[in-house]
C-alpha cells in the first residue's frame, strides 16, 4: 500500500506539490493526469525517495526512505536510466546482486526478458539499446524485485505496440497480484480501460479525483480531463 | 537584421541579461576582478624586484611557452577532424538553420564567427597569469592580450581545420591514413629537432628547447610557428616578421572556407555528427560526468560475478572501467606525474618539501570520484536498499586502488631523484595517499553541502576552499611532529591525521545518497 499524506514540495519559490494526500490499496491501480508542469513528475520523485518534501510518505507501511520501502519499491522512471557500459544481462544480474535477490530470480528475469522481446539482446550494451529498448530495460529492472509499491512516470512514451500491450497487461498483473500501481501519464487513452481511481492534477494540487466504479455510466476519463483544464484555463484567462 | 546577424545578437543579449540577474554571476566576476587586481599590482613588484636583482628573464622563453601551447592545441583539435569533425554549432543551430533557406556559406561564417568567441572566451584564463608573466618578463597587458588572442586564433584554426579534414577525408580510410602520416611527420620532425638541440646542449638543455623553439624553421610549424612568428615580431618591433606570421594566419580560414563550401554540395552532413556529439559531451558533464562511453567497447567477459548488495556497486564499476578501457592511472595523472619529476629534477637542491608542496598542489586539480559522480545522475543508487554510508564506501573504492597505485609511483619516483631514504619514501607515499583521500572526501563535502548550486565556477571555488581548510590540521600536525620528533615523523603525522579526517568527513556526508536532489546538477 502507498500512502501520501499532506505532501509539499517547493523547488525555490515555485510550488510543486501544494498539500496532496492519497492513498493507493493493495490491487488498485491509480492514475496521475495533468497537464505539463501540473506537479505528477515531482510527487513521482518524491515518493521514489529522490526529492526532499515536507509531509509524510509511506510505502508498504514504511516511511519512504527506510531500508524496507526502498525493498518494497519499484521505480519506472520517465527517461530510461541505464548504464551505457553494461548489456542488458548485467544490468539484471546488478539489480539482482544489489538487492541481494538470489539465484532464484533468475527464471523471474528470463520471464520478464522474454516478455519484453530483450531475451535476445542479453548482450547489448546500454549505450547500443534504442529509447524504446531502454524503457523496456528500466521497467525490466524495476519489476525484477517483485515490488509491493510500482510506480510508473510516462512509462509508454517512446515503445513499440507490441511493448505497450505487454506493459498495459502487466499492469492488470500487478494489480491482480496485490500490487499497489501508480502511473502517471498525458496520454489518458492508454489507461482508459484498467484504471481504479484517477486523480486529475492542476498547479500542483489535485483538481478532481475519480474512482472508476463498476456499473456506474460516468463521462469519460478523457471528457474530465479538458472540462477540467480547459475551465482552468478559462478562469486564469 | 538578417536572420543570423539577429539570432547572435539576440543570444548574446539574452545570454548576459541572464547572467547579470544571477548573484552567483557578480560574485564571480568581483573575483575575477579582485584576482586581476592583485595580479596586475603583484606584477608591477615581482618586476621591480627582478629588475634590482637577478634581471628580467628571457622574453623568447615565453614565446616558447606559447609556442607549445598554440602547436599542441592547434594539432589537438585538428586531429579531431579525423573521428568526428568539430562543429562551431549547437544543435538548435542544426535543426533550425540547417533546414532553412539561410544560404550554407553564410550559415558557415555564422558558425565561425561564434567558434572565433568561444575560442577567445577560452583564452581568458591565461589573463590570471599576468602577474608572473609581467613580473619575471617584463610583458604588459598588451602583451599578455597579444598571447590571449594568439591562443584564441590557434583554437578557432584548429576547429575549422577539422571540419575541413573531416569533410576531406570522410568515409576514405586512404585519406585519413594520409593526413595521420603528414600529421605525425611534422610533428615527429619538430620533436625530432628539439630533442637534437636538447642533447646536444646536455649543460643547458632548457635553453636549448627554448633556441629551437624560437629557431626560423619552427616558424613553419602550422600555425603554432605562425602565431610564434607574429608574436616574437611585436615583441622585437619587426614587423616585417609579425606580418609573415599573420598572413598565413589569415590566409588558412579563408582557404579553408572556400574548400568546405566547395568541396561538397553541403557540409552539413559533416556538421551534425560531430555537433551531436558534442551536445552529448555536454549533457554528460552537465550530469555530473567527466567522461562520456568510448565510441567502440570490446565486451569481453561478461557478467559481475561478484557483489552483493552494496558491493554489488564497486563490481559494476570495475566491469564498466574495464569496457571504458579505464587504466589505473589515466593520461593526465600520467602527464602530472612527468611534470612533477621534472619539477622535483630541477628543485633537487632544495629537499622534500617545496616538492611535497608542489605535488600536492597539483593533486589537488587531479584527484577524480571515478565513476562516483555519473552513478549520482541515475535513480539505482538511490534506490538500492542498503544503507548510504555502504554504498558511498563501496562507490569511492575503485578510486582508492588507483590512488594507491599513483602514489606509490609519484614519491618512489621523487624519492629516487632526491635520493631520499626508504623511510622518507614511504612516508611520502602515505602523505601523498592520505592527501588523495582527504582530497576525495573534500569532493564528497563540496557534493553534499553545494551540490545543486548551478554555478560550476562557485562550486569550483568552494572546492578549492574547502581543500585549504581540510589540509591544515594535518599540516600543523607534521609541523608539530617534526618539531618534536623528526620530519619524517611529523610526514607519518601529516599522512595519519589527513586518513582520520577523510574518514569522518566521508561519514558525516553519507546522507548524499539519502535524496537525488541533493546533487541536482
Amino acid at each position: 500500500m502507498l500512502q501520501v499524506n499532506h505532501v509539499t514540495k517547493k523547488y525555490g519559490k515555485v510550488l510543486a506539490n501544494d498539500d496532496i494526500s492519497f492513498s493507493v490499496q493493495n490491487g488498485q491501480l491509480a492514475v496521475l493526469l495533468g497537464p505539463n508542469g501540473a506537479g505528477k513528475s515531482t510527487i513521482i520523485k518524491c515518493i521514489a525517495g529522490l526529492l526532499r518534501f515536507q509531509g509524510q510518505i509511506l510505502v508498504a507501511g514504511h516511511a519512504n526512505d527506510s531500508l524496507e520501502a526502498k525493498h518494497a519499491l519499484g521505480y519506472v522512471p520517465e527517461m530510461p536510466a541505464v548504464y551505457e557500459l553494461l548489456t542488458v544481462g548485467e544490468h539484471v544480474e546488478f539489480i539482482r546482486r544489489a538487492y541481494r535477490l538470489g539465484d532464484e530470480a533468475n527464471a523471474y528475469a528470463d520471464a520478464l526478458l522474454e516478455r519484453f522481446e530483450m531475451d535476445d539482446k542479453r548482450d547489448k550494451l546500454g549505450k547500443e539499446l534504442s529509447k524504446g529498448m531502454q524503457q523496456k530495460l528500466s521497467v525490466i529492472c524495476a519489476l525484477l524485485p517483485r515490488p509491493e509499491v510500482v510506480i510508473f512516470d510516462e512509462p509508454l512514451v517512446g515503445l513499440d505496440p507490441h511493448a505497450i500491450k505487454e506493459l498495459k497487461e502487466l499492469f492488470g498483473e500487478l494489480k491482480r497480484g496485490g500490487a499497489s500501481v501508480l502511473i502517471s501519464t498525458h496520454m489518458i487513452d492508454s489507461v482508459e480501460d484498467f484504471w481504479d481511481v484517477a486523480h486529475i492534477m492542476m498547479n500542483g494540487r489535485f483538481a478532481a479525483t475519480r474512482e472508476n466504479r463498476e456499473g456506474v455510466d460516468e463521462k469519460p476519463l478523457e471528457q474530465l480531463f479538458f472540462e477540467i483544464t480547459e475551465r482552468d484555463k478559462g478562469e486564469r484567462a | 537584421m538578417s536572420a543570423l546577424a539577429y539570432l547572435l545578437w539576440r543570444t548574446l543579449a539574452n545570454g548576459l541579461k541572464r547572467a547579470l540577474r544571477r548573484p552567483s554571476f557578480w560574485i564571480v566576476a568581483v573575483l575575477i576582478v579582485a584576482i586581476l587586481g592583485v595580479s596586475l599590482f603583484g606584477g608591477g613588484e615581482i618586476r621591480a624586484e627582478n629588475l634590482a636583482g637577478e634581471g628580467l628573464r628571457d622574453v623568447r622563453e615565453l614565446i616558447a611557452m606559447a609556442f607549445a601551447l598554440n602547436a599542441v592545441m592547434f594539432v589537438m583539435l585538428a586531429m579531431q577532424g579525423l573521428a568526428r569533425g568539430a562543429s562551431m554549432f549547437s544543435m538548435a543551430d542544426v535543426n533550425l538553420l540547417f533546414p532553412s533557406p539561410v544560404p550554407p556559406v553564410r550559415i558557415l561564417m555564422y558558425g565561425l564567427l561564434r567558434g572565433l568567441g568561444t575560442a577567445l572566451v577560452l583564452g581568458l584564463f591565461l589573463l590570471f597569469q599576468y602577474s608572473w608573466v609581467h613580473g619575471q618578463y617584463g610583458v604588459g597587458a598588451g602583451g599578455l592580450l597579444l598571447i590571449v588572442l594568439c591562443y584564441g586564433v590557434s583554437v578557432f584554426l584548429g576547429q575549422i581545420t577539422a571540419t575541413a579534414l573531416y569533410a576531406f577525408s570522410s568515409g576514405s580510410a586512404a585519406r585519413k591514413r594520409a593526413i595521420r602520416a603528414v600529421t605525425a611527420c611534422i610533428c615527429l620532425l619538430a620533436a625530432g629537432y628539439a630533442l637534437y638541440g636538447a642533447l646536444v646542449r646536455m649543460d643547458a638543455p632548457l635553453a636549448a628547447l627554448v633556441d629551437c623553439a624560437n629557431s626560423p624553421a619552427m616558424r613553419f610549424f602550422p600555425v603554432g610557428g605562425w602565431l610564434a612568428a607574429v608574436m616574437s615580431g611585436i615583441f622585437a618591433g619587426d614587423f616585417g616578421l609579425a606580418l609573415c606570421g599573420a598572413l598565413p594566419v589569415v590566409l588558412l580560414p579563408v582557404l579553408l572556407t572556400v574548400l568546405i563550401s566547395r568541396m561538397k554540395r553541403s557540409y552539413y552532413e559533416d556538421v551534425l555528427a560531430a555537433t551531436e556529439y558534442q551536445q552529448q559531451v555536454q549533457l554528460t558533464r552537465q550530469s555530473g560526468s567527466l567522461e562520456t562511453a568510448p565510441e567502440k567497447v570490446r565486451l569481453g567477459k561478461t557478467g559481475l560475478s561478484r557483489g552483493e548488495g552494496a558491493s554489488a556497486l564497486y563490481y559494476k564499476h570495475r566491469l564498466e572501467d574495464r569496457r571504458a578501457r579505464a587504466s589505473l592511472i589515466g593520461v593526465p595523472e600520467l602527464i602530472y606525474l612527468a611534470i612533477t619529476f621534472a619539477y622535483t629534477f630541477f628543485l633537487r637542491d632544495e629537499g622534500i618539501l617545496p616538492v611535497l608542496i608542489f605535488a600536492t598542489v597539483m593533486q589537488v586539480t587531479s584527484v577524480m570520484l571515478g565513476r562516483w559522480v555519473k552513478e549520482l545522475t541515475r535513480p539505482y543508487i538511490y534506490l538500492i536498499p542498503e544503507p548510504p554510508f555502504q554504498k558511498l564506501l563501496q562507490c569511492l573504492r575503485t578510486s582508492l586502488r588507483g590512488m594507491a597505485v599513483e602514489a606509490v609511483l609519484c614519491m618512489v619516483g621523487v624519492g629516487l631523484i632526491l635520493g631520499l631514504t626508504i623511510g622518507e619514501t614511504v612516508a611520502l607515499v602515505l602523505v601523498r595517499f592520505s592527501f588523495g583521500l582527504l582530497f576525495m572526501a573534500g569532493n564528497l563535502m563540496i557534493e553534499r553541502l553545494f551540490g545543486g548550486l548551478a554555478s560550476k565556477v562557485l562550486v569550483m571555488l568552494f572546492y578549492y576552499l574547502a581543500m585549504i581548510v581540510l589540509a591544515v590540521p594535518g599540516t600543523v600536525a607534521c609541523v608539530l611532529g617534526s618539531v618534536a620528533w623528526t620530519q619524517t615523523a611529523g610526514y607519518f603525522l601529516l599522512a595519519a591525521v589527513n586518513a582520520a579526517l577523510a574518514l569522518l568527513v566521508a561519514f558525516l556526508c553519507r546522507n548524499v545518497l539519502r535524496y537525488a536532489e541533493l546533487n541536482q546538477r
